[in-house]
């Protein structure tokens, strides 16, 4: 119980490096970790004697939340990746066909050996949960946690079945989420918001700042043209940029994260489809944007990147 | 110095001194700050704006250390950039040695100097900002140490309307060469002027103008001579750009500035193009140069030939074969491109 600190600081360490590889990976991920409670532990091994406080393997527990059922594949592959780990078990397959639920991947996972951290965490001992979900299922599981998941034998077989019912919902609706994002994609009118979703792919590599969509897919399809005879595949384009840029991008972004930056728009994801063309073709862009936007703003941004209009 | 370094331009530390003018007959001494002034985001953000704008401007210059130069400033540049001189004993010599090569023309000012790193290389930046006459500045008391307080700075100096007259920044590229990338800016005067008040910076910083300007010149010329040659294929876009090259290039002023023709004078189809053709193609720099056409002088002349009858023929000086001229007729030895009326 002594040690719970140290498992605290095990969550946070596991939590810290996984938020850093997901943004890396353009995911746009919620991650929390703790370490269990005494409570939690004492209730744990009360219900599974046959379990120590030594061999309870997950005392200290991190929580991926993810937008898109898809991208639980990709959490994982990270998660396998890093560091050593059972093999995922995902809720789903202990549910039969006609079964609805609690919905989530969990992985219990430990340092390798050959991890410089691992003389602080050794792996015979520091193990964490890590619990994979999507923001549908993390609601479901927030809300009937307390009422029923844990005391399902207290409360009455139909308010149990209300409470499925919804996990059967929220199951639908992740599932159409999922399709939707790809399908949006797919169609040939949503090119500016497959732009969007590539730059989000390399944004999230430089900052976890909210954005706001409706002022990204206005400047988008502002600028769009400017690309001529447009690249076959966007995601691969600002893949290219990240590639080229991202060192310096990466600059940028921190020095305003600590220093600040007086352009409202460098926190936005089009930034680096200004950044393209501003490297580009600064005439063309400022032109191009003149005839919707406020010259000043884009000068201002022009700035965060260390261009001068004067 | 390109935009990536002026990008990732980290200011870490910044000092100021106050510089009053200097006046007949009264004595005058620079105000000195005993330590650095307390940076938040909000300055750092608004000091960074500033540096990009006027150094990345079209009037920055890019400059080097001139040998034969007396200021102090290019040596504890050297030394502080190997964190062999302190910060506050580096700054105060630059403000003592400001105002002592200042003349009662010159207005008063604080000089800011910002201790910076750059893609990792460590830099240094001097900036004089305006300061109203009159104005009284306190030395605050921090910690038994004077210095300018930024709150009150920031307010008085710190807004989009303060005038930055003179700024430079010098960025080492290794703590064991001596090499290092400079860029200036003087928004009082044309930085490239013979005149003894638009050399002072220059003086002041121990630097000049990297590339001779009548270089300079001569290459972007060339440069400009081949693009419309080789690129451009529309015989009037070609009349354009060189006879408004010709104009820029023979016109009454101090400086050229290749960004500031590129905007004003060539059609939007033609501005990257060119910009890519002179800077990468002739490695042509785009920063504003002395105008100092003696190289080509000769090529910008005009031989204008007029006929008994009033026809008039304007070829370039140093192409005589173009026109030969016979007793009864004369040839031009060209094609025709266009045809216009007057």
């Amino acid at each position: 119980m002594k040690e719970r600190g140290r498992f605290d600081l095990f969550g946070c360490e596991i939590q810290r490096e996984l938020q850093s590889a997901l943004a890396a990976e353009g995911l746009k991920t919620q991650i929390t970790s703790r370490a269990k409670d005494v409570d939690s532990l004492l209730k744990k091994l009360i219900l599974k004697p046959s379990y120590t406080y030594e061999t309870l393997g997950d005392k200290a527990g991190v929580r991926v939340v993810v937008r898109y059922r898809h991208e639980v594949a990709r959490v994982v592959s990270v998660i396998r990746r890093l560091y050593e780990c059972d093999e995922p078990e995902d809720k789903a397959d202990f549910m039969d066909a006609d079964q609805v639920g609690y919905l989530s991947t969990h992985v219990a996972v430990w340092l390798r050996t050959a991890d410089a951290r691992s003389h602080n965490y050794p792996p015979e001992k520091f193990r964490a949960e890590l619990q994979v979900r999507t923001l549908a299922q993390h609601l479901w599981s927030e809300m009937a946690h307390d009422a029923t998941y844990k005391a399902s034998e207290l409360i009455n077989q139909s308010l149990t079945r209300r409470v499925h019912l919804m996990a059967g919902l929220i199951e639908v609706a992740d599932n159409e989420f999922s399709r939707l994002d790809t399908e949006i994609s797919g169609i040939p009118g949503m090119t500016d918001a497959m732009i969007l979703k590539a730059l989000e792919r390399q944004y999230l590599k430089l900052t976890a700042r909210r954005s706001n969509p409706e002022l990204s897919l206005a400047i988008i399809r502002r600028l769009r043209p400017l690309y001529g005879s447009a690249p076959e595949d966007w995601n691969m384009h600002f893949e290219r940029l990240f590639a080229e840029k991202g060192a310096y991008l990466r600059e940028v972004f921190g020095r305003a994260e600590s220093n600040g930056s007086q352009s409202a728009l460098l926190f936005q994801p089009e930034a680096l489809m200004i950044y393209d063309r501003l490297a580009a073709d600064e005439y063309r862009l400022r032109e191009t944007w003149a005839q919707e936007f406020p010259p000043e703003e884009l000068e201002r941004l022009a700035n965060d990147f260390g261009f001068s209009f004067a | 110095m390109n935009h990536e370094e002026l990008g990732t331009l980290n200011i870490r530390r910044v000092i100021f001194h106050d510089i009053p003018r200097r006046q007949k007959g009264s004595e005058s001494e620079p105000t000195l700050s005993e330590i650095e002034s307390r940076l938040d985001s909000q300055a750092t953000a608004h000091l960074h704006k500033k540096l990009v704008v006027a150094l990345g401007s079209k009037s920055a210059f890019n400059i080097e250390f001139d040998p034969a130069s007396q200021s102090p400033v290019p040596n504890i540049i050297r030394s502080y950039t190997q964190r062999r001189h302190g910060f506050v004993d580096a700054t105060a010599s630059f403000a003592r040695y400001l105002h002592e090569q200042q003349t009662g023309n010159s207005p008063a000012g604080l000089l800011a100097v910002l201790d910076c790193a750059t893609r990792s290389r460590s830099a240094l930046a001097i900036m004089k900002i305006e300061r109203e006459e009159g104005a009284q500045l306190q030395l605050e008391n921090h910690s038994g140490r004077k210095t300018f307080d930024m709150a009150v700075l920031a307010n008085l100096y710190m807004t989009d309307g303060t005038k930055l007259f003179k700024s430079a920044l010098f960025v080492r590229h290794s703590s064991t060469s001596d090499e290092f990338s400079a860029v200036a800016c003087d928004k009082q005067r044309h930085f490239g002027d013979a005149d003894e008040l638009a050399l002072f910076w220059q003086r002041f910083l121990g630097c000049r103008v990297t590339e001779e300007p009548r270089v300079a010149i001569r290459k972007f010329y060339d440069a400009a001579v081949a693009y419309v040659s080789e690129v451009v294929t529309d015989p009037i876009e070609k009349d354009q750009i060189y006879g408004a090259m010709l104009s820029e290039l023979r016109a009454q002023k101090k400086t050229f500035s290749p960004k500031a023709f590129i905007e004003d004078y060539l059609p939007s189809g033609h501005r990257k193009p060119f910009e890519d053709f002179v800077t990468r193609t002739h490695k042509v720099s785009l920063r504003q140069i002395p105008l100092d056409t003696s190289e080509i002088v000769s090529r910008l002349r005009r031989r204008q030939f007029i006929t008994s009858k009033g026809a008039s023929i304007v070829v370039p000086a140093d192409q005589p074969e173009l026109v030969t001229v016979h007793e009864n007729a004369v040839v031009v030895n060209d094609s025709l491109s266009r045809v216009s009326t007057k």
